[in-house]
């Protein structure tokens, strides 16, 4: 009952995410700002940054123009005159703390969002009244509520389901297990019963009703536990958020119908496992025989490897670019390769893991292993269904971490960095344009377009920072000139500048500057950089803040840099607007919700398997008892029936886990494949699995030796 | 060979051995007896120590007190000085007959060589020629008990233990695994200690011990064991006339 508990909390739990996740995408919309329609005025202007502090964002909205008529958006009471702001709590205490924070919020404070207006306890938000010269880009509004799910909610959608999928087919497979073996332990009772004459509809009956009540008793517990956790889960940023609870629960009419259908479930299962005592009540008392495996139930893995290989080693010419197009023979082969591969994985388990036993099963191998061997080649079945759990989950972390690098490719392309940059030209205090260069933090680099639309650009950095970029070449000296020669560029494939061709850009002063294209090189691997770059190695660009200028910098993300250097240009020059390549955190903060989640319903979904796994252990032992006593009577030392024990389960787990860890790699490999063509196998996916498989074997082996045999007078006792 | 004074031991509230004592001669053949529920098999897991009593002490040669042993030694005894037999073969269901005939003789290190001569004599002095290399699962019940009497046998035990060996066999097959391991326990000078409840089992023994309510009771053969226990007027399975015990 216990296990039954455990499994309806962990089914009640995945099934609040999607409601959490609704509730979550209905306040984001409703405090999208509403455009005017054609023709009509605006009732405010509103301009919105994000900055990330210690990788959670900061969301700040300024607010302009606003007409006596605005209505204000979800949350707070009225909208913000210039000079004040309403604040979430979060936020507030944290601009308490921390200057730079402080500095994007000009004005006091005049009240805290409340809960209406949030997304949960600990988001980071604030509506700033600022003056119309303070938002010169802002874009006009006339209410709060856009009617239409902004790109986090979508995105949030796919989260749902694969909490989902992660988490429900372990805690069915938990129960499924827990049910399967109660009712093969009654099914001799019911044989026996049958014999004496108890009638088909009395076994039935009994049987539904004996599984039905543990699995009522776990469902109610867990719908009464649910609550408690669900309010605990909500703030603990677990699932990569958190929520208000109060607001997403459910009700008790879902509580009770999840009861009810629990105990259905429990009642069939029941019922469903007295097959064998009503088809055969003499058969029904005696152990199930397990067919041997056959050669050819490995085939059909043969096949899918056969066909997912060739594509995965397979790397496109460099001109290709990294895009795998979707419904191109190339990708169906990945996809359908992997289908099949999946179907093989069933009918390969056992063979494979019947020739490993086959291979220890030797005179010259040691009386534990051997009988161990003896053992798995007997029933090699059974043995992996009581790992199944453990290594289905380790060929889902290979997939899941397959995703995630795609994931992270997609949604960061600078590896966690902010490429902040800003027009030179919007400052015309040329001592404060020249203090902002120098204040902006290393990384940092100039690029200037060539005038007349020639197509080239000249980038201007030290060979500090060039080195930083990862940037090589021949010796780099300060002061020069050099062709950059790049594999991966910024705005895709573009023509090299030929050595000698000749390029203007505008001095300070406007007059255009010639600059020849070096025969020196430098390899450029860097994507925010152009591939028809001349690059010159200095500090400053060589002709004066010429038009088309742009400073660039790379900021750490994750320390505050990025909030501190946004602080800092608003401090020396109101106004300026800063371009950051991450300025849509959404997207960041999807993925990293996302990740997040993921990996909590990934460790649940482990915890499930575990439990399964250990329930299927104890449980064969336990039924193996009386021969490991037979054994323990003729002089077998318990240390050798454990080597045996673990050797047997250790079987299991070189077989299926093994076979799985293998195939882990490969989806891993096609994920990674479907996002970068350049990609093959990524070996490097196996460090990031050795801890689930690391764990599943110390699970398996501290398992195998908890359970070990005592020699007891019970387990002698005759028939 | 083997002494036990003052065996008492008790399941939870049930009392299966209150005071029990018992002598095993070597080469001797002990029967222990009694109706169901007064202790003898308790009685004899004790004397071969797969159970520890809650008090009293089991010597074997005299010195060795067995339950003062470690779990370890326990185990190491068992294999190299005993032998058992159990009412159902409890052979292991892995291994073929043949192999678990060997399984003693591997467990004592006994080489290769020696192990497949003396595994190969086994087989072929208790028949089983025909299934030694089937399955326990595969063969008949007098065929898998006389591959468990082999296994007994296999190491030359000082001592065998029979729980009931014929109990689950019909009376000409229990007599053919009767007299196989009678006859090869005095042919190594194995003492032999049955737990039946068949009087014509007792009737083969040297001596007789009676179990009830966890008390032994010696009976010697003041006539002959045969007229005690099998005389025309007894019902099977009953106690033996008074006369056979007031003879010790």
């Amino acid at each position: 009952m216990f296990v039954l508990l455990l499994v309806s909390l962990g089914i009640l739990t995945a099934f609040a995410v999607p409601a959490v996740l609704a509730d979550r995408e209905r306040v984001f919309d409703d405090r999208q700002a509403s455009l005017p329609p054609p023709g009509a005025a605006s009732v405010f202007q509103h301009s919105t940054i994000q900055e990330l502090w210690q990788d959670r964002p900061i969301t700040v909205v300024y607010l302009a123009e606003v007409s006596p008529f605005a209505t204000a958006p979800p949350g707070i009471e009225r909208m913000p005159e210039p000079g004040e702001y309403f604040v979430s709590p979060a936020l507030a205490t944290l601009s308490e703390s921390d200057r730079s924070v402080a500095g994007l919020l000009p004005g006091a404070p005049i009240g805290e969002i409340t809960e209406e207006g949030l997304l949960g306890p600990d988001e980071r938000i604030a509506y700033v009244g600022v003056s119309s010269s303070r938002l010169p880009e802002g874009a006009p509004g006339v209410g709060w509520g856009s009617g239409w799910a902004d790109d986090l909610a979508q995105r949030d959608r796919g989260t749902a389901p694969a909490v989902m999928l992660l988490v429900l087919p372990a805690a069915l497979g938990a129960m499924w297990l827990c049910l399967r073996l109660a009712a093969r332990s009654t099914v001799k009772r019911w044989s026996a019963l049958r014999i004496l004459g108890v009638r088909r509809s009395q076994v039935l009956t009994g049987a539904a009703i004996e599984s039905a009540l543990p699995c009522l008793l776990g469902s109610l517990g867990a719908a009464l536990l649910a609550g408690v956790v669900l309010s605990r889960l909500a703030v603990s940023d677990l699932l990569g958020f958190t929520w208000f609870h109060g607001r997403a629960g459910f009700g008790w009419e879902y509580s009770l119908g999840f009861c009810a259908l629990m105990t259905l479930i429990g009642a069939c299962f029941g019922a469903g496992g007295t097959r064998r005592a009503l088809a055969n009540p003499v058969r029904g008392r005696q152990d199930h025989r397990e067919p041997s495996p056959r050669w050819w139930h490995l085939l059909p893995l043969a096949a899918g490897i056969g066909i997912v290989l060739p594509p995965l080693l397979t790397r496109p010419p460099a001109e290709a670019g990294q895009d795998v197009t979707a419904g191109s023979t190339f990708s169906w082969m990945l996809v359908g390769g992997v289908a099949v591969c999946l179907i093989g994985l069933l009918w390969a388990a056992r063979p494979i893991t019947w020739g490993l036993a086959r291979m220890l099963d030797r005179p010259q191998v040691a009386l534990p292993v051997r009988l161990a061997a003896r053992r798995v080649g007997d029933a090699p079945g059974a043995h992996l269904r009581s790992i199944a759990a453990i290594a289905l989950l380790v060929l889902v972390a290979g997939a899941n971490e397959g995703a995630e690098e795609t994931f992270a490719k997609l949604y960061s392309q600078d590896g966690g960095a902010v490429v902040a940059s800003f027009d030179p030209a919007q400052i015309p205090d040329v001592a404060t344009r020249e203090l902002l260069w120098e204040r902006t933090p290393e990384p940092k680099w100039v690029d200037q377009l060539s005038g007349a639309g020639q197509g080239a650009v000249l980038v201007t950095a030290s060979c500090t920072t060039l080195e930083s970029l990862g940037i090589r070449g021949q010796d780099c000296a300060e002061g020069e000139y050099y062709a950059a020669r790049a594999d991966r560029c910024h705005l895709g494939p573009a023509p090299r500048l030929p050595a000698g061709s000749e390029h203007a850009f505008d001095s300070e002063s406007g007059a255009p500057i010639v600059v020849t294209v070096p025969d020196a090189e430098l390899s450029v691997d860097d994507p925010h950089f152009d591939c028809n770059t001349v690059i010159f190695t200095g500090d400053a660009p060589p002709f004066g803040w010429g038009a088309w200028t742009r400073v660039s910098a790379v900021l750490d993300a994750g320390a505050g840099s990025a909030l501190e250097y946004r602080a800092l240009l608003y401090e020396l020059a109101p106004g300026l607007d800063l371009a950051t390549s991450r300025a849509d955190l959404n997207q960041d903060q999807w993925a990293r919700q996302a990740t997040t989640a993921l990996g909590f319903a990934l460790w649940t979904a482990f915890g499930f398997a575990t439990l399964t796994f250990t329930m299927a252990l104890a449980d064969r032992i336990a039924f193996r008892r009386r021969d490991s006593t037979a054994l323990m009577v003729l002089g077998v030392r318990p240390s050798q029936l454990r080597a045996s024990q673990v050797v047997e389960v250790g079987l299991g787990i070189a077989g299926a886990v093994g076979l799985m860890y293998a195939c882990a790699i490969l989806f891993g490999s096609v994920l990674i494949k479907l996002g970068d063509a350049r990609e093959t196998i990524a070996w490097r996916l196996a460090p990031a699995l050795t801890p689930y498989v690391a764990t599943a074997a110390v699970v398996a082996i501290a398992a195998a030796l908890i359970v070990g045999p005592n020699l007891r007078s019970e387990d002698m006792r005759r028939e | 060979m083997l002494s036990a004074s003052g065996l008492a031991l008790r399941y939870g509230s049930t009392v299966a051995l209150r005071s029990a004592s018992v002598t095993v001669a070597p080469g001797e053949t002990l029967a222990i007896t009694g109706p169901s529920g007064s202790g003898k098999t308790s009685l004899l897991y004790c004397l071969s120590g797969l159970v520890v009593p809650d008090s009293g002490s089991v010597l074997l040669d005299g010195v060795i007190d067995v339950h003062r042993l470690t779990d370890w030694e326990r185990s190491d005894l068992r294999r190299s000085r005993f032998g058992f037999v159990f009412q159902f073969a409890e052979l292991v269901p892995e291994l073929t007959l043949r192999e678990n005939v060997e399984l003693p003789l591997s467990l004592n290190k006994v080489s290769h060589r020696s192990r497949k001569s003396r595994v190969a004599d086994l087989v072929s002095r208790f028949g089983l020629e025909d299934c030694a290399d089937r399955r326990p699962a595969t063969v008949s019940g007098g065929q898998a008990q006389r591959a468990a009497v082999a296994r007994a046998m296999a190491h030359r035990p000082a001592v065998v233990f029979g729980d009931e060996p014929t109990g689950a066999l019909d009376g000409e097959s229990g007599e053919v695994v009767l007299g196989a391991m009678l006859a090869h326990a005095e042919e190594d000078g194995a003492a032999v200690v049955l737990v039946t409840h068949s009087d014509l089992v007792a009737a083969r023994a040297d001596r007789v011990v009676a179990v009830r309510d966890g008390e032994t009771r010696s009976l010697c053969r003041c006539v002959s064991l045969a007229d005690c226990f099998l005389g025309p007027d007894r019902p099977a399975g009953s106690d033996p006339p008074a006369s056979c015990s007031c003879c010790c």
